[in-house]
């Protein structure tokens, strides 16, 4: 599972690709919040589909 | 703030901030407060539809839009895995006050996948449908929850008295 370092991508104009696990941008394009890949495999286990 | 929580605003509430200089002041206030505003790309799709579709001056109201999300600083969810499992879900449920109506689930499982992560507590509509919407088991069972859905003046009334 790729590595999102959550930090890093804070603040860089969104593209798809920086977000693989979800997050939030503002108005301007800019990356506000990032979901990490440890935060995304425990929610995809609540939901029942960990791999 | 010890408090601390988030709000998602639906498309209703930016459309309806166009005749309602109060919804502007109210959203301005909560920012100044400290509090998080998000929405999620389809929230804002919907919203420009509407504007190109309903007004004549819609490059005026763009603006508008614009210059509002900007002040604001409203943050816009993206898309995950997650939500496309809990729109899956909610899909399923043909009893919900949602069923047949795929944009405005699609709306409210931004703000239920992204609940915990932001603790998102309210999703500010005023559309009676959402409002009346009720969490379908297979998704409550797993411990995922929906934020409180109430309008903006309600919204006013808890936290700006």
């Amino acid at each position: 599972m790729r590595d999102v370092r959550t930090e890093s991508v804070i603040g860089k104009k969104y593209e798809r690709d920086l977000l693989p696990y979800g997050g939030a941008v503002n108005a301007r394009g800019r990356i506000t919040k990032a979901i990490s890949a440890e935060q995304h495999a425990q929610k995809m286990k609540q939901l029942g589909l960990a791999k | 703030m010890s408090d601390s929580f988030s709000i998602f605003l639906d498309a209703d509430v930016f459309i309806d901030s166009f005749s309602k200089p109060e919804y502007v002041r109210i959203l301005e206030h909560a920012a100044n407060q400290g509090i998080d505003i998000f929405s999620s790309l389809t929230v804002l799709g919907e919203t420009q539809l509407v504007i190109l579709r309903k007004y004549d001056d819609y490059r005026e109201k763009m603006l508008q839009f614009v210059d509002l999300l900007v002040s604001l600083n409203v943050q816009f969810l993206v898309p995950d895995d997650a939500v496309r499992v809990i729109c899956y879900e909610m899909g399923n449920d043909p009893y919900s006050t949602l069923a047949g109506h795929p944009t405005d689930r699609t709306h409210l499982a931004y703000a239920i996948s992204y609940k915990k992560d932001y603790n998102i507590r309210y999703f500010i509509s005023s559309d009676k449908k959402i409002r009346d919407y009720e969490l379908c088991e297979v998704l409550r069972i797993k411990g995922f929850e929906q934020p409180e859905v109430i309008g903006l003046k309600r919204f006013k009334k808890i936290h700006q008295g």
